[in-house]
């Protein structure tokens, strides 16, 4: 009677741990098209590829495209500029359930 | 009599016009090394459960030296499987409808190995002949809760993965689109 209550008890405890792994990670969000200010949490630049933290939270992957504009000042920049605490704003547009970059200003590098 | 099959051949090429694309691509090492670390987790593990019993079952207890190796194996196939996940995403990532799927299927990954790592590290280590007793006996309640998590995690993660490529076509070209 004791074993079962205690596998019984070590199933519960697998069953809240594996809820609580399934949430780390940090994970993305998508969201309308638009104009967004954030803070870039990543720059990737062998994929072109940013994680934008926006001012409500929200957490944004962005692939940067042929079509993307990238500027500092008014000024076209490279993708090297840009670097984790970066403050930027991005237009974005809504394609399925991912949103793509058609303009990112670099407000602080 | 037509050949079995030669139906759809026929189909295809009207089609296509074209030939299959090629199997050489880098993003396809990631599903043929995914199903090393499911079967072994979940193998693994029901043969520790089973190397654990006891009484008139202790004949069971012969799996023990079968679940520690491939538990061992679990652990660095996990690592290799999430190493050519990144791979495969450097690859579709852009292109899919939904990414976020994507970030938990890797989020989960992740956790997964690590969790594997550590579960087989502490069980190996509590079969350790000097041991301190503490290891052997927390490592005797840590280690089936791990394994029990993991097996879960390996669902959770799995499933995540199969609608990366069933439901957005993930690493899958069409016949024809690509020579």
């Amino acid at each position: 009677m004791v074993t079962i209550r205690r596998s019984m008890g070590a199933i519960a405890l697998s069953f809240v741990i594996l809820l609580s792994l399934t949430a780390c990670g940090e994970g993305i969000d998508v969201v309308d098209a638009g104009t967004y200010s954030g803070t870039v949490d990543e720059a990737v630049a062998g994929e072109q590829e940013i994680y934008v933290t926006l001012d409500d939270g929200s957490r944004l992957e962005l692939y940067f495209t042929e079509d993307t504009e990238l500027l500092q000042e008014g000024e076209p920049a490279q993708f090297s500029v840009l670097a984790e605490g970066s403050t930027v704003r991005v237009t974005v547009e809504r394609e399925g359930n991912r949103n793509v970059p058609t303009r990112v200003e670099i407000i602080s590098p | 009599m037509t050949a079995l099959g030669a139906h759809n051949v026929e189909r295809f090429l009207a089609a296509t016009g074209d030939g299959l694309s090629s199997m050489w691509r880098l993003e396809l090492l990631h599903p043929m090394s995914v199903h090393f670390p499911i079967v072994l987790t979940l193998v693994g593990a029901l043969f520790w459960f089973l190397g654990t019993a006891g009484g008139r079952w202790s004949r069971l207890q012969a799996f023990q030296p079968t679940s520690v190796v491939l538990l061992v194996l679990a652990a660095l196939s996990a690592w290799w499987a999430v190493k050519t996940g990144l791979w495969a995403d450097e690859i579709v990532g852009r292109e899919l409808f939904d990414p976020r799927p994507l970030k938990d299927h890797e989020n989960g990954a992740f956790t997964l190995a690590w969790l594997l790592t550590g579960g087989v590290a502490l069980d190996l280590a509590r079969r350790a002949s000097r041991a301190p007793s503490w290891v052997r006996r927390w490592g005797g309640w840590v280690v089936p809760v791990v394994l029990l998590a993991a097996c879960g995690l390996v669902g959770y993660v799995a499933h995540l993965g199969a609608g990366l490529v069933f439901q957005q076509g993930a690493g899958v070209v069409l016949p024809g689109s690509i020579n």
